[in-house]
C-alpha cells in the first residue's frame, strides 16, 4: 500500500496521538493530521452525524470529513479497550463503523485493539513497509513518552480540579477555555491527565467497580484530588452516559466532604458566556467561603 | 452632599437599577423592559435617576450584573461587573442574614442558590432550556388574554386543579390548550400551570440541593401569587418574598460596588451619559476559522471598546 495517511484530531488522538503520529513517521510513511478543532469543524460533523451522540463524537466525524478528500487512507483505530480490559465507550468503538458510511469503505484502515497496541500496528505496518525489524523499531520509537512532572501544591493560590475526559479538556474549541477561565480567576488549575497512571488506574473502592476505562480514571482523579483542592469542576458532554453516572457519584461524595462541586454540562448549543458566569460564580463562592 | 451607590442589572426580558444610600437604604429603584435593546434601557434608566435624584450627589460607586452586565459596564462606566448568582446572592444576605436558600426566577433563567451562614455554598442555574421562567408565563398570559399581573391571582381562584406537563414549553402549551378544550374553568388550567412550573424547578433546577428555611424567592416571578403559593405547598415552608424582590440583583451589584471602591473614586462616567449617543457595530473576524464576531462600542462616534475576539488580536488582550 502507498499513499498518505489521515489522522484525526479528536477522541483518543488526545492520548494515543503521540503513538500514531510518531510510528507513521518513524515508518516514513506521509500522514496528515486534521487541524485543531474549529467553529467549521464542529459545524461540518454535527451537520454530517446523528443527531443522538455526544458532541466530541460529531466533532471526531468533522475531522474525518475535513480529511477525506486531502488523503488517500484514514486511520480511525478500533480501539476495545485500552488496557486491562476495561473498555472504552461503545460511540468510541463504532467509530470505525461511521467513517465507513462517512469516508468510503476503501479508504479507512481501522485495526482493532484490544489492551495490545503493538500487534495491530505492526501488521499495519506490514502493509505499507516490508522490513519488519523497521517497523517493530518505529514502534519501540514512538512509545516513548515524556515523563509526568510531579504535581507540585502551592498553597499561594486557590486550587481547582478539571475531572474532564482528555478529548474535552484539551480541545481548543470544546473545553480549554475552561482552564483559560479558571486562571483568570485567579485559581492553580489540575487535570485529570496530570496525575500519574498509577493513581489514575487504581482499583481500590469503588474505582474497582468501573468498567470504562477512561470513568475509572476520572473517578480515581477526583478521589486524588479531593482532599488537596478547593474546588472540584465536572465537565461532561451532553449525551455522555458513563459520565452522566459517575457524575452522580462524585457529586455525592463530594457534599459529603463539604467540597464545592461544579458539574457543567456542555453540547453543541451551549453557549460559552454561559458556563463562564457560572465558574465566574463558582470562583467567587469559593473565595467568598475562604474570606 | 450624599453619596449613593448604583446597581444594574440587564437581563434578557427586564432592566432594573437601583439607587442605595451610604447605609445600603434604597433611595429609589427603577424596572424597565429591555425590549431587545440593551444599551437604550441603561440610558433610559440613567435619564430617569438623574430626573429623581439631581445631581448634587457623590457617586460612591456602580455595579453591573445580569446577562448584559458586560455592555452596560462599558456605556456607564462600571466599578464592578459581577454574575448575577453573586450579586443575588449578596443582597439576599443582606437583608436576610439568616437566609439559607435563594430562589429566582428571572425573565429566561432560574436559579437557586444555597447559602450558609450568609456565604453562598452551591448553586445551580437552569441550562439550556427556560421552561418554567418568566417569559414562559408573559407568553401564557399574552395567548389567553390576561394582564401578566393578574394572572397569579386567577390561580388562586381555582377550585380543582388540572395536571400540566411542565417539562417543556413547547408541551405544556399544548397541554393547556388541549385541557381548555375538555372544559376545565381557565382559572385551574392557569393554577396547573403554577404548579408545573414549580414541579419543573425543583425537579431540574433544585435537583439535589438542600432546600432549608429561610427560604427567599426573588425575580419578576416572585410576582405571581400562583407561583408563591404553589411553592409554599410542595416544599411545606414559608416562603418569603422581599420587598425589593424584583431588584435583588441590582441591589447585589450595588452592594458589591461599594466593596469594590471602598471609599475610593467611582469610575462612573455620570448623569450625562443619557445624554450621549451610543451605538454598537457587529463584524465578523476572518482571520482564522473560528470567525468570532467582534462587537465595537461607540460613543459619540469615539470607540470606546471592543470586545468578542478569542485571540486578542481586536482588544488587544
Amino acid at each position: 500500500m502507498r499513499g498518505k495517511i489521515g489522522i484525526i484530531r479528536a477522541l483518543l488522538y488526545y492520548r494515543y496521538g503521540f503513538l500514531f503520529v510518531n510510528f507513521f513517521k518513524h515508518l516514513g510513511i506521509e500522514y496528515l493530521l486534521s487541524p485543531k478543532t474549529n467553529r467549521e469543524l464542529i459545524d461540518l460533523g454535527v451537520k454530517n452525524s446523528s443527531s443522538e451522540v455526544c458532541l466530541p463524537l460529531k466533532v471526531a466525524c468533522g475531522h474525518l470529513l475535513y480529511l477525506k478528500d486531502k488523503v488517500d487512507y484514514l486511520f480511525v483505530p478500533k480501539i476495545i479497550y485500552p488496557y486491562g480490559r476495561l473498555y472504552t465507550c461503545p460511540k468510541m468503538m463504532g467509530l470505525p463503523t461511521i467513517a465507513l458510511y462517512l469516508c468510503g469503505k476503501e479508504k479507512v484502515i481501522s485495526p482493532t485493539i484490544k489492551g495490545n497496541f503493538f500487534l495491530p500496528l505492526f501488521f499495519l505496518g506490514l502493509k505499507f513497509r516490508k522490513n519488519p525489524l523497521k517497523i517493530v523499531s518505529a514502534y519501540l520509537k514512538a512509545r516513548r513518552k515524556e515523563e509526568k512532572k510531579e504535581l507540585v501544591f502551592d498553597n499561594k493560590n486557590l486550587k481547582i480540579a478539571i475531572i474532564s475526559h482528555f478529548y474535552n479538556i484539551y480541545d481548543e474549541e470544546i473545553g480549554s477555555f475552561l482552564i483559560e477561565t479558571f486562571k483568570k480567576e485567579g485559581f492553580s488549575v489540575y487535570l485529570k491527565d496530570d496525575l500519574d497512571e498509577k493513581i489514575l488506574k487504581r482499583k481500590e473502592g469503588f474505582a474497582k467497580n468501573i468498567r470504562w476505562a477512561f470513568e475509572r480514571e476520572l473517578y480515581n482523579a477526583f478521589k486524588y484530588y479531593l482532599d488537596k483542592v478547593d474546588g472540584i469542576c465536572f465537565f461532561f458532554s451532553f449525551a455522555c452516559g458513563p459520565d452522566s453516572l459517575i457524575g452522580e457519584m462524585m457529586a455525592k461524595e463530594a457534599k459529603e466532604k463539604g467540597i464545592p462541586f461544579l458539574t457543567i454540562i456542555f453540547d453543541e448549543h451551549s453557549g460559552k458566556e454561559g458556563i463562564i458566569t457560572r465558574i465566574e460564580a463558582f470562583c467567587e463562592m469559593i473565595k467568598r467561603k475562604k474570606r | 452632599m450624599a453619596t449613593v451607590y448604583i446597581g444594574i442589572d440587564v437581563g434578557s426580558i427586564s432592566t432594573k437599577g437601583v439607587v442605595l444610600d451610604n447605609n445600603f437604604n434604597v433611595i429609589t429603584y427603577e424596572y424597565l423592559r429591555t425590549r431587545g435593546r440593551p444599551v437604550e434601557a441603561v440610558l433610559n434608566l440613567i435619564r430617569i435617576f438623574k430626573e429623581r435624584i439631581g445631581n448634587n450627589v457623590k457617586f460612591g460607586g456602580v455595579g453591573t450584573t445580569g446577562s448584559g452586565r458586560r455592555l452596560a459596564s462599558v456605556i456607564v462606566g462600571a466599578d464592578i461587573v459581577k454574575n448575577e448568582i453573586i450579586a443575588h446572592a449578596v443582597a439576599a444576605s443582606h437583608f436576610y442574614p439568616n437566609c439559607q436558600t435563594v430562589i429566582e426566577i428571572g425573565g429566561q433563567d432560574s436559579k437557586i442558590i444555597i447559602l450558609r451562614n450568609g456565604i453562598p455554598v452551591d448553586f445551580a442555574m437552569n441550562t439550556v432550556c427556560a421552561a418554567g421562567t418568566g417569559s414562559f408565563l408573559d407568553h401564557q398570559a399574552q395567548r389567553l388574554g390576561i394582564p401578566i399581573e393578574e394572572f397569579g391571582k386567577l390561580a388562586l381562584k381555582a377550585k380543582t386543579k388540572v395536571n400540566i406537563a411542565g417539562r417543556c414549553t413547547v408541551f405544556a402549551e399544548s397541554d393547556m390548550i388541549h385541557k381548555a378544550q375538555l372544559g376545565f374553568p381557565i382559572e385551574s388550567i392557569i393554577a396547573g400551570l403554577c404548579d408545573a412550573i414549580v414541579r419543573n424547578y425543583l425537579n431540574v433546577v433544585a435537583k439535589g440541593k438542600e432546600i432549608k428555611p429561610l427560604i427567599l424567592f426573588q425575580g419578576g416571578v416572585a410576582a405571581n401569587v400562583g407561583v408563591r403559593e404553589a411553592f409554599k405547598r410542595e416544599l411545606k415552608e414559608e416562603i418569603i418574598v422581599p420587598e425589593y424582590f424584583l431588584v435583588m440583583g441590582a441591589i447585589g451589584a450595588a452592594i458589591l460596588a461599594k466593596e469594590e471602591t471602598n471609599g475610593y473614586e467611582s469610575k462612573f462616567y455620570g448623569f450625562e451619559i443619557s445624554n450621549y449617543n451610543f451605538e454598537t457595530k457587529a463584524i465578523e473576524c476572518d482571520g482564522c476559522a473560528n470567525r468570532c464576531e467582534i462587537i465595537h462600542t461607540y460613543r459619540n462616534e469615539e470607540l470606546i471598546d471592543i470586545y468578542g475576539d478569542r485571540c486578542g488580536k481586536w482588544s488587544g488582550g
